[in-house]
């Protein structure tokens, strides 16, 4: 479960969230809309422990996986390394080798992701998200960039791996098809 | 046919190489016409200024000779080893000081104030401890060593955020921050650093060889050039060391720009 409980959090003399409280159940996903500025970054951020709160509890994982609005990959390395570059066992690189293959990412694995294009690094940021097996996924705009048949294989890889295993899913999305993919329960911030 | 691309590169090439025969036909007419001038009421002063094919005939016959081009090997070895073994200590001193507080405490000030001294200050104290044939290879290590450390230790020590913030959650090991993250960020700017360094440890060098004299070298030449009031040789000299220092930098640059481009993590 992720949860927030009467957060508060201010970026210096300015306030972003004030007594916010947010719930993701296990195995359901909850999509955050709202206008830039409203603090959907700031919510997944506290969530991964990236930021902490001014006020409030806030309940993420030990070990979270996250596809960051930048792809963050390493230009310089190629697909492969990239995806196999966290602490994963031999079972979960194998995997992580088969999920690359229904990413359909298999023909550009020894490629430098510079190479690659935009869709292709968005599918190996999500691959490396799935393949490290986290316990709750953190999405910022995850299909940013995906073409639609690619949209739908990803969502499908992205449900059979977190949903379905009884894993949260948080994400913030400004489409709302991309939303419907994961059955996400909107959540509006304003 | 010849293809687009093919015929544009050409066309670039030559601009290139005919710009550098125009700047250069342009300072050496230079020099010919201040040569002239500084000469114009006294030939002897042409001893002082000689003009540019008198520097050039000299370079001719000396160039070639078994003597001169063992002292450019003397040289070079010497300026060479001071140079990798500079730029090994720079690298494990910026490694060094970046990951261990105490050492950076420690060792960071003593490498500034190395920075800031004089080359021939550091020569002349040098020359007390070490015999001439490795004093220079010893005031270029000293030379080179801080400028590298500093770009290590800055490049190591320049946030990286948004990688960082992607390895702290995939958690990655201090080794792979390291290799994959820190060292690809900071290439670019080693790079240039050594390159700079290169350049430093040519003039420290030969700097370093004129006031110790070893039996072999440039500086000892240049040194002897200046003792019989034959100038031609010192121009020369000077010739041949900055036709070597840029053969080295242009090699230096290709190589590593090869190694950047491959490691780079900027799109």
């Amino acid at each position: 479960m992720i949860e927030l409980k009467n957060v508060s959090f201010s970026y210096g003399d300015r306030p972003i969230l004030d007594n916010f409280s947010l719930t993701v159940p296990n195995g359901q996903c909850v999509c955050l809309k709202g206008p830039s500025g409203c603090g959907k970054t700031t919510v997944l951020r506290l969530v991964l422990g990236l930021l902490a709160p001014d006020s409030g509890t806030v309940l993420g994982a030990e070990k979270p996986s996250v596809v960051f609005q930048e792809d963050r990959l390493l230009n310089g390395f190629s697909l492969k390394t990239n995806v196999l570059l966290p602490p994963l066992t031999d079972e979960q690189q194998a995997k992580a080798l088969l999920l690359l293959q229904e990413a359909g990412l298999s023909d550009a694995l020894g490629k430098k992701v510079r190479a690659l294009s935009g869709g292709m690094k968005r599918r190996a940021a999500i691959v490396r998200a799935v393949a490290f097996q986290g316990d709750i996924l953190i999405l910022d705009e995850p299909f940013n960039g995906i073409d639609p048949e690619n949209k739908l294989k990803m969502a499908e890889m992205i449900r059979r791996e977190f949903l379905d295993k009884g894993k949260p899913v948080l994400m913030v999305s400004h489409i709302d098809s991309d939303a419907e993919l994961l059955n996400a329960e909107i959540f509006n911030l304003s | 046919m010849i293809s687009t691309t093919s015929q544009s590169k050409f066309r670039n090439i030559l601009l290139k190489t005919l710009k550098i025969i125009a700047v250069t036909a342009f300072w050496i007419l230079v020099w010919e016409a201040v040569s002239r001038f500084v000469a114009r009421d006294n030939e002897t002063m042409y001893l002082l200024l000689p003009r540019p094919v008198t520097v050039f005939e000299t370079w001719l016959d000396i160039a070639f000779t078994a003597e001169y081009l063992a002292a450019v090997g003397k040289t070079l070895l010497r300026v060479f080893w001071g140079f990798i073994l500079g730029v090994a200590l720079g690298f494990g001193f910026g490694v060094a000081t970046y990951s261990v507080k105490i050492v950076d405490i420690l060792l960071s000030p003593l490498l500034k104030m190395i920075r800031a001294v004089p080359v021939v200050a550091i020569t002349i104290l040098f020359f007390a401890l070490f015999e001439s044939d490795a004093l220079p290879t010893s005031v270029v290590v000293l030379m080179v060593t801080p400028l590298v450390w500093q770009t290590v230790h800055d490049g190591l020590s320049a946030p990286n955020t948004e990688l960082m913030e992607m390895a702290k959650i995939y958690r990655l090991s201090g080794f792979k921050v390291f290799t994959y993250i820190k060292l690809p960020s900071m290439l670019p700017s080693l790079v240039t650093a050594t390159v700079n360094a290169l350049g430093l440890a040519w003039k420290s060098g030969i700097a370093a060889e004129v006031i110790c004299e070893p039996r072999v070298g440039l500086g000892t030449i240049l040194i002897e050039g200046k003792g019989m009031i034959d100038f031609s040789s010192v121009y020369a000299v000077t010739l041949t060391v900055v036709i070597l220092s840029l053969v080295i930098e242009v090699l230096l640059k290709s190589l590593s720009k090869k190694f950047v481009d491959l490691r780079r993590n900027d799109a």
